[in-house]
């Protein structure tokens, strides 16, 4: 009879989420794999209806400490949506600059405090910096110019409350902006030396070839890389807007976890999973990242094209770098304008909006009545939409690496999950393993 | 340089928000001879606020018995004051049910530390919270243990003894 071994994990700590994981496995292959989402449930779409659809960002920015910025973009451009308005460019493009403050901040955390120890084997970044401390030093001083955007630009570094349906409460003068210039100056060679180090980290073989390949979906836009705005795209050839998403995508409730999967509706079963982030973004965008990206990725031989997630953390260097350059772009080119917003007028519509949060694609869709109160509000988060991503990875990577010893085997599930900077990822160094034989 | 004030906690979190209160408390009182920072909860940035600073308070909440699991904390009482030597006393192990991405304060201490970031002085102050649920009302208890705090800091600033400080 064969030997069936369990990888179970009871408890992903120090998680925004709060999950487990269980796999099955025996010599054979992997027979089953769960990533558990226990948190309870959170009910914002519920307690969304009946408020104000002015209150949608700032409620919204609650859902996540880390990119608020990601759901208060979502809300108002859907609103506006809803309303049939366009702010102005400049309004644009500060939304922009906010974004990239958020993109940095998120990403480098990752990078640095989450998911760089795992290549290294340190258990956490406080370990790793006992033998790295310039390295680690550098992380968080790029990180705290990312808050500075974040800062200035939203009022405060989490959580802000600057952004506003239309626009923005305040929009700042030319000059406050250039002493933030001088920072993402010094922010863009650190950036460039980030990516440079990240790019000599030793990284897990690992491929999924048809057809079990990735199918990758993230926006495109034709003129910039996609944080705000344009269509959303697949490696397959998808090609859609906004209001169309739910016609394509469906979330599905399994047993083992509180968060809804996420599917591309009319696939095979078990062929129907996508993948979100910073790897499909820059698989299907890499021509829009900026002259300065590009030369790096070439100079550190990373390639347009990049299908094994343990290299997503080249990817989010590469893009923390495109937004310290974007960031610097925006700075040089703004002008204020002579209104922050648009005044709105409620009435009866539904909006659409996708946004690009550092983990990827971020749904949002409300409907609101004649007196702007919301009667009805979804929102798809990149980590619900990732799920059944990382638990197939976790199939077809545990057979490659069965002759590792229990522990090792261990560190790299915990490793492929935190690929996709999941909000649970944080807890896999508290992971405990268990191995259960039976004969 | 004037001594820095620091407080961590969630306005919004019940007792989890006494760390701003006594903030609050002390600021009218110590604003020409204090600095003070409300923490946005992002630990990281402890580093680089707290570096090249003589004195540093650092005021937050921190379970009681009625709200941990652990054994070793079913003697705090509700409303109760910890003072700690930042420097030299090792603060309680995560609880890793609690954090979300951002690094606890002990690890802040220690990153600190490997990274020569540490101010010169560094006390923290805790009280025991009893209720970390949504809202912004702090138990009773904790009202009077914030007031008795805010006068210990006075205290301990005006008569300039009892520092915690890693000059030997």
């Amino acid at each position: 009879m064969k030997k069936s071994k369990v990888i179970k994990v009871d408890y992903l700590a120090r998680v925004e989420g709060e999950g487990a994981l269980y796999i099955r496995y025996d010599e054979a292959g992997v027979d089953d794999v769960q990533l558990k989402i226990f948190e309870p449930p959170r009910f914002f779409e519920a307690f969304l209806r009946g408020r104000d659809y002015l209150e949608a960002p700032d409620i919204t920015a609650r859902i996540c400490g880390i990119c608020p910025v990601a759901y208060q973009m979502s809300a108002v451009h859907a609103m506006e949506n809803a309303l049939d308005i366009t702010p102005a460019n400049e309004i644009r493009e500060l939304r922009r600059l906010l974004y990239c403050g958020e993109w940095i901040e998120s990403h480098v955390l990752h990078i640095y405090m989450l998911h760089a120890p795992d290549f290294l084997g340190y258990e956490s970044a406080v370990a790793m910096a006992k033998d790295y401390p310039q390295i680690v030093q550098r992380g968080l001083h790029i990180k705290k110019i990312g808050n500075a955007i974040v800062n200035l630009i939203g009022g405060r570094e989490i959580h802000p409350i600057n952004v506003r349906v239309g626009g923005f409460y305040r929009m700042p003068t030319v000059s406050e902006l250039q002493p933030l210039r001088e920072e993402l100056l010094k922010g863009r060679d650190m950036a460039i030396e980030s990516a440079r180090w990240v790019a000599s980290l030793p990284f897990p073989e690992f491929k999924r070839d048809a057809p079990f390949a990735y199918e990758f979906v993230a926006l495109s836009h034709p003129d910039e890389y996609p944080m705000n705005e344009g269509r959303i795209i697949s490696s397959t050839g998808l090609d859609i807007n906004a209001q169309q998403y739910e016609e394509y995508f469906a979330e599905e409730h399994v047993k083992h976890s509180n968060a809804l999967h996420s599917v591309i509706k009319g696939r095979e079963k078990g062929k129907d999973a996508y993948l979100v982030g910073p790897m499909a973004r820059y698989n299907l965008n890499y021509d829009r990242l900026s002259p300065l990206t590009k030369s790096i990725a070439k100079e550190i031989g990373f390639p347009p094209f990049c299908d094994n997630p343990f290299q997503s953390i080249i990817v989010r260097s590469l893009e923390v770098l495109y937004a310290f350059d974007e960031a610097l772009r925006i700075i040089d080119s703004y002008q204020r304008p002579h209104t922050p917003y648009i005044k709105t007028q409620a009435k009866a519509a539904t909006g659409y909006a996708v946004t690009e949060a550092p983990r990827g694609l971020l749904y949002h869709h409300y409907s609101i009545d004649a007196q702007g109160k919301i009667t009805e509000a979804k929102i798809v988060a990149p980590t619900s939409q990732n799920q059944k991503t990382i638990e197939n990875d976790l199939r077809y990577l545990v057979p490659h690496y069965m002759h590792l010893e229990e522990e090792k085997l261990r560190a790299l599930c915990e490793q492929a999950i935190r690929n996709y900077d999941p909000c649970i990822s944080c807890a896999t160094h508290f992971l405990k393993i268990h191995r259960e034989k039976n004969e | 340089m004037k001594p820095l004030i620091i407080s961590i906690g969630n306005r919004y979190r019940c007792d989890d928000g006494v760390g701003p209160y006594t903030f609050d408390l002390l600021k009218p009182i110590l604003a020409q001879s204090s600095d003070f920072i409300e923490s946005t909860g992002d630990t990281s940035a402890l580093l680089d606020i707290w570096q090249d600073r003589d004195k540093v308070i650092l005021i937050d909440a921190c379970c009681s018995a009625s709200t941990a699991d652990a054994a070793d904390l079913s003697t705090i009482q509700t409303g109760q004051i910890f003072r700690l030597d930042g420097l030299n006393e090792n603060l309680p192990a995560d609880n890793p049910v609690s954090s979300n991405h951002a690094i606890s304060i002990a690890n802040a201490i220690e990153l600190a530390r490997l990274l020569h970031q540490l101010p010169k002085s560094l006390t923290i102050y805790s009280i025991a919270g009893n209720n970390f649920s949504q809202g912004d009302v702090i138990s009773p208890r904790l009202v009077i243990a914030a007031q008795k705090l805010a006068a210990l800091i006075c205290n301990e600033l005006n008569s300039g003894d009892r520092a915690c400080t890693n000059t030997p």
